[in-house]
This record gives structure tokens, sequence and C-alpha cells, in this order.
């Protein structure tokens, strides 16, 4: 190995996934690419998610081009509505950042690549990759680990709605009940989709009897 | 199909003739992708999948770029060191002076590339929007690839490799000035085309010009 290059596995860098999440590959940040944004998700059971249903102008999403390419596996895709078969080697790719987009394994060790960036601009990473160095360890059930990587997140990047809110989580975990409610009251207050995820996620079970929760989550 | 999306396949989508013989894939150009570089390259075991080629040249973009092998397993070769890579194996290449090349290991290998420069909106390369001459040049339609050439010359005036391929094909069609020019002005932009060109046969109907003997033999 010398420096200018690098070699790894997708199976090598996969984190542990959250619940009933698909398995992710964070390639961009394992190799800290600085010109496109790059993952991959393997679902292990069919009718799984494989690419949650998500667009790419609301909610952290960058307005990005997206590429993705079925690796392995078969995978269903809608795209607003319509859908796609998507055998191994199928490249679907959604040109407007607008449409809503989901894949749904069919096959279980389904896996696709996701590549994006932004047509006409130079590319940033998404603000939603802030808080991916936390979920490995909210995935081990390591909260405290979760809690000090979204500090840093938080220090940095004080505004962002969904540090806060992961942040909100792990605090809640970590018997920090006032800071829980007070940074997930300035996420949701950024964004409505926030009052709606508290209300069933049960990272906040510890904190759902509080008087103020009731009153953030409406 | 709407237009927010488009949909191929790597067995349905038509490969041209890569470099070395490499079936190329060409995904970017076949869904107008505006935001990165993507292709993907076949070949069968012992030929070349990936061209041996560094990203500093004048036609090249600069770019990093991710190799995954999707099917079958490729040898690299990264800057003389030696790595065979499997499915589902990567390499990133952040130094564009690295110089690249691979080999199947096995019939049926692909590998897709993704490439783009950091600090700037992605652009296609030069070397790309060349290629589409190629074919035409291929089947002997030159004033089409001529055309092309120029064009790409227009967007692209120091890529030397674009220059260097203009000036052969203007040679073969009988604009002799402008094939000189064009040679003169690869050769500026990267010296290694003054030898290139002097063993190249598609420059045999200007050889004995004297502004080519010179321009080919100055040191």
């Amino acid at each position: 190995m010398t420096d200018g290059y690098t070699v790894a596995s997708l199976d090598e860098i996969e984190i542990p996934p959250l619940a009933n999440t698909a398995r992710w590959a964070s390639i961009r940040r394992h190799f800290d690419i600085q010109s496109f944004g790059v993952n991959a998700w393997a679902a292990d059971e069919a009718g799984q998610d494989v690419i949650g249903e998500h667009d790419e102008v609301t909610g952290g999403a960058a307005g990005h081009e997206e590429l993705y390419l079925v690796l392995s596996g078969r995978a269903t895709f809608t795209i607003d509505g319509e859908i796609v078969d998507g055998p191994p080697g199928t490249v679907v790719f959604v040109r407007d950042p607008a449409a809503t987009r989901r894949a749904v394994a069919v096959e279980p060790g389904t896996r696709v690549l996701a590549v994006g960036a932004k047509r006409g601009e130079a590319f940033a990473p998404s603000p939603w990759e802030r808080s991916a160095p936390s979920f490995p360890f909210f995935a081990s059930g390591d909260y405290e680990k979760a809690r000090e990587v979204l500090e840093e997140a938080h220090a940095e990047f004080p505004d962002d709605s969904a540090v806060l809110y992961n942040l909100a989580c792990a605090e809640s975990r970590t018997g920090r009940t006032a800071e829980a409610l007070e940074h997930l009251r300035a996420s949701a207050d950024q964004s409505e989709r926030y009052r709606e995820f508290a209300r069933t996620d049960t990272d906040f079970d510890p904190i759902r009897d509080e008087p103020a929760f009731a009153q953030i989550v409406g | 199909m709407s237009e927010k999306f488009l949909v191929t396949s790597l067995d349905v989508l038509e490969p041209e003739e890569g470099a070395d013989g490499a079936r190329w894939y060409r995904l970017r150009r076949e869904l107008d992708v505006g935001a990165f570089g993507v292709n993907a390259y076949g070949a069968d075991a012992g030929n070349r999948v990936i061209e041996r080629h560094d990203e500093l040249g004048t036609g090249a973009g600069r770019h990093e770029e991710l190799y995954l092998v999707l099917r079958g397993a490729a040898n690299f070769e990264l800057d003389g060191e030696q790595r065979k890579v499997g499915v589902g194996e990567m390499v990133f290449i952040s130094d564009p002076a690295i110089r690249r090349a691979a080999i199947a290991d096995e019939d049926g290998t692909v590998v897709l590339v993704v490439g783009g420069k950091p600090g700037v909106p992605y652009g296609v390369s030069a070397w790309e929007a060349a290629a589409d001459a190629y074919p035409l040049w291929r089947a002997g339609e030159m004033d089409e690839a001529v055309e092309i050439l120029r064009a790409v010359v227009e967007e692209h005036p120091q890529a030397g490799i674009v220059l260097y391929n203009l000036a052969c094909a203007e040679a073969l069609v009988g604009e002799h000035d402008a094939a000189v020019e064009h040679l003169r002005r690869a050769v500026e932009a990267e010296d290694r085309f003054r030898e290139l060109a002097r063993s190249d046969d598609d420059f045999g109907a200007v050889r004995e010009r004297e502004d080519f003997r010179e321009l080919v033999e100055a040191a």
C-alpha cells in the first residue's frame, strides 16, 4: 500500500446495521472521496428496504442526481410511483432531485450501489452524512460513545437538525433528560418530520413521560 | 419512461470498443449524467480491462477515481505494484499522478469506474468527448470524425491527445496545413507527441513537409 491509493472491500467497510435497516458501506467516508457521494446498501432479507424512501430536496438532502446500480440479488425500485424491476447489472439514474425513490429487496442478499452529486456544482458531502459516525454505536448499544461523536458533530454544525435529533436520542438513552429535551425541541422546531419521528422512536422511551416531551411532540 | 429517471443495464447496453479492445459501457453518456463521470469496462481473461493511464494528461480530468469490480476479477497495477481485485472490492485513487492499469483475470470481468475532480463542478473530460469520433474514424467516415474532434478542441484547446488525433485525421483527409498546426499545438501541450508523430503512419502525407520535420525533430 502506498499513499495515493487505497484498496478495500464492501464487506469489510460495512457498519453494523440499525434495527430493520439495510447494511451500509459508507464508501465515500471510508476513502474520503471529495468529488462525489458513493454508498452501498445491502438487505439480508427479501421485503426489506435496500434504499429507504427519500427524495433529494428535503431533509438534509443535497439536490443530487443519483445513479443506482444493482450489485447482487434483485431489487424493485419505485420512482414517483413508477415500478422498475432490478436484476443485477440494472442501472437506474434518477436525474430529477424532486423524484421520490425507494428500492425494496426482492431476494435475500440484495446489494445496491448509490452514486450522487449535484450537477453544475463542486461536490460537498451531504449533511445527512454528518450523523453517520454515530450509527455503529447506536447499533451496538454504546450510546455514550454515540453521544460523544454527535457532540463533536453538533459543535461543528450547530444548526444541523439531523445531528440535533440524533444527539437527543443518545442523550435520552444515557439519562441526560434536560439535554435530550432541549436538543429534540431545537430539531423539531427546524423540521416537522423530527417531531413525527420522535413520537414512535424507542430511543425516547426513557423520557417519554416527561411533560416537556409531550409538549414537543404534540 | 418519464424524464425524471432513466434505466439501463450492463446486460442491455451495447458496449463500444474502448482502449486496448476493452468493452466500454458508456454509462455517463447513455444516461447523460452531469455530476460525475461513470463508465464500466469489460474484458475476458488476459485482456486489458483498464487502459494504462494517469489523470495528469492534458486530455484527462485530474479526477480522483473509484474502481469497483462488478464481475470476475482484475489484476490492477498501481504505480508498478500488483494487486488482484475481486468482486465487491474497490480501488480508490486520490492521486492523479498514479499510473493505473488492469488486466482481466477471468472471462466476463466488468469494472465500474466513477470519477470527479474535487473542488470544481463536474465537466466531461476531453478524452471522453473525443471518443465519439473514433467509431466514425474506424468506419472510414473521416470528415465526421474531424468535425467532432474540432468541436472538442474548441472546448478543450489544451487537450494534447485530442489535438494529436485531430492532426492525424486532418493529415488523412488531405488538410495538411491544419494537420501540422494541430500537431504543433499537441506538442506544445505534451512533448511526448513529438516522438509519437515520428513513427505514426497517419502522418505519411505530411512527412516530407519541412515544417513537419522541424516539428518532430526539434529537441
